[in-house]
């Protein structure tokens, strides 16, 4: 995923999955979208060659809500290799309301608390800044 | 297909695990192998079934298992790798008994060796490469300091047992001539609590150390094991595993795994309950996940295995013990050859040969294993061996 012309300049690894580029194509676009089973009315994530839901269901890539609560957090303390961002940085696990379960560092002074509200930041195309960003809802800059 | 005590482990391998041996895995795993054959009497060419996990520090190699019998000189007519992580060696002594029931061998050698801690060639693509990294994971710690923190905000965080926990296991290792050198020393409470914080909750000591090492088990028919008039074995009575219990995601309690359905089972096809289990060799990749097991496969209820670790005597001497040899928090965790940790120790107990940490009346041994960190779940692999002794 070193194509500046498909990330928007995100700063990704080389990817080489069709439906993990197109997820990153269209977050770089400022779009999060999930592909999604029509017949199962159903999301996931992360991408995936088939529909879970039935193996021979459609998939499509449907604009989904930036919003979802917060089911666990951590603080990275230690030096990553190839992540753009120094320990410390907060890291969550967050249901989606579209469904899915999601994985992106949290921006926030204070650890918000487990089952509080967070949405998605747009990605921004600068050097150093990691694309799956959650703030608490209402921050400022979210 | 365990129950009717046909199959039976007959020997234990191990070498001492070392941080930065400077020596590969076959190296080690010819070593393992050779100390295993040695306290048998059994030999090279009775080995006619193979099985081995597929070390990181030969990552990329698409042949590992064919080298390894390669280099030792074996002539397997059952040849098979196992790419279960942590839970890879008790599963590759089901598979191993499944293929002497099918009749495919007799004698299968159960080797796991690597050297991560001299090379680590491991590669995860998938949403590992993709997806995960990109968004700040860290590996296995992160996924566990994020399990840790559902803990700490649901049960409050367990800290006085996860010391106790880390100091018993320095206990026993330093009992334990095969654990590393860095960590078979005592280690006080006091000196957990100030260890530097890796993933919140988690601090340094909750965590394994990586390093190098090789370990090995025997199986056989016990019909076999009796031709050779051995007096002791250990005979795997039951085993269950369950990889990827959430397929979909759709789970929102990250402490349900696979170990609340496979624990229960594996008791069942025993006979057994929780409390009949003599000692527990617990997959110990991080503390928290000796308390998550307890609890998922039955010792206590949840959110309860804190006060259980503070309430039981949990050492060799006491009514439930764990981790005799140290686990791998206290041993090291010798890469994928990591699961071997605990199975070997197992069947080294059942035979009565733990020397100072010897367990009194050693009549069974649940192992557990706990294998690969998925995408936003807890782990993949959930498995659960139990091994009763016996004189064949």
């Amino acid at each position: 995923m070193s194509d500046g012309a498909s990330t928007g300049g995100l700063d990704l690894p080389e990817a080489g999955f069709d439906a993990a580029k197109a997820f990153w194509a269209h977050l770089a676009a400022g779009e999060l979208r999930l592909q999604c089973d029509p017949g199962a009315d159903r999301c996931q994530f992360y991408p995936r060659p088939l529909s879970l839901f039935a193996p021979d269901g459609a998939l499509e890539w449907r604009a989904v809500p930036r919003t979802g609560t917060l089911l666990a957090l951590t603080t990275v303390r230690t030096p990553t290799p190839g992540f753009p961002l120094p320990p410390p940085y907060r890291v969550g696990l967050v249901r989606l309301d579209a469904g899915p379960r999601l994985f992106g560092v949290v921006e926030a002074e204070a650890a918000p608390a487990l089952g509080s509200r967070v949405e998605l930041v747009p990605p921004e195309a600068a050097e150093g800044v990691p694309p799956l960003r959650f703030r608490p809802v209402g921050a400022a800059g979210a | 297909m365990l129950a009717d005590r046909a199959i039976a482990v007959v020997a234990h391998g191990e070498v001492p695990n070392a941080k930065g041996s400077g020596r590969s895995a076959l190296e080690l795993g010819a070593a393992a192998m050779r100390d295993a054959l040695r306290r048998s009497g059994i030999r090279l060419d009775e080995i006619d079934g193979v099985l081995a996990t597929t070390p990181l520090s030969e990552a990329g190699d698409p042949f590992w298992t064919n080298l390894l019998v390669e280099t030792l000189g074996l002539s397997p007519t059952w040849l098979q790798a196992i790419d279960l992580g942590g839970a890879s060696a008790i599963a590759g002594v089901a598979r191993a008994a499944a293929a002497i029931h099918a009749g495919a061998c007799e004698t299968v050698l159960c080797l796991f060796a690597d050297a991560p801690s001299t090379r680590y060639l491991g590669r995860q693509g998938g949403h590992r490469a993709e997806i995960a990294d990109p968004a700040g994971w860290g590996g296995p710690v992160t996924g566990f300091g994020l399990l840790a923190s559902v803990y700490a905000d649901r049960y409050g965080w367990p800290e006085a047992a996860l010391a106790r926990l880390a100091v018993q296991q320095r206990e026993n290792a330093a009992r334990n001539p095969n654990a590393c050198a860095e960590l078979a020393r005592p280690l006080t409470e006091e000196a957990y609590r100030r260890s530097r914080p890796i993933a919140d909750p988690l601090r340094l000591l909750d965590c394994v150390m990586r390093c190098d090492g090789a370990n090995a088990v025997i199986v056989t028919s016990t019909a076999a094991a009796r031709r050779r008039g051995l007096a002791r074995v250990a005979h795997p009575v039951a085993y269950r595993e369950l990889t990827n219990p959430d397929p979909r995601g759709e789970s929102d309690d990250l402490l349900a795994s696979g170990f609340s359905v496979v624990g229960p089972r594996a008791l069942a096809d025993a006979g057994l309950a929780a409390s009949d289990i003599r000692m527990l060799q617990a997959y110990d990749d991080f503390t928290i996940a000796v308390l998550l097991q307890l609890e998922e496969i039955g010792f206590c209820a949840r959110g309860e295995a804190g006060a259980f670790v503070l309430a039981n005597d949990l050492s060799p001497a006491g009514r439930l013990p764990v981790n005799t040899g140290g686990g791998q928090l206290s041993a090291g965790q010798c890469g994928l050859a990591g699961g071997g940790i605990g199975l070997v120790e197992a069947v080294r107990q059942i035979l009565g040969e733990a020397g100072p940490r010897q367990v009194v009346a050693p009549r069974n041994a649940m192992v557990t294993g706990l294998g690969v960190v998925p995408y936003a779940g807890n782990w993949g692999t959930s498995a659960v061996l139990i091994l009763e002794g016996g004189s064949p």
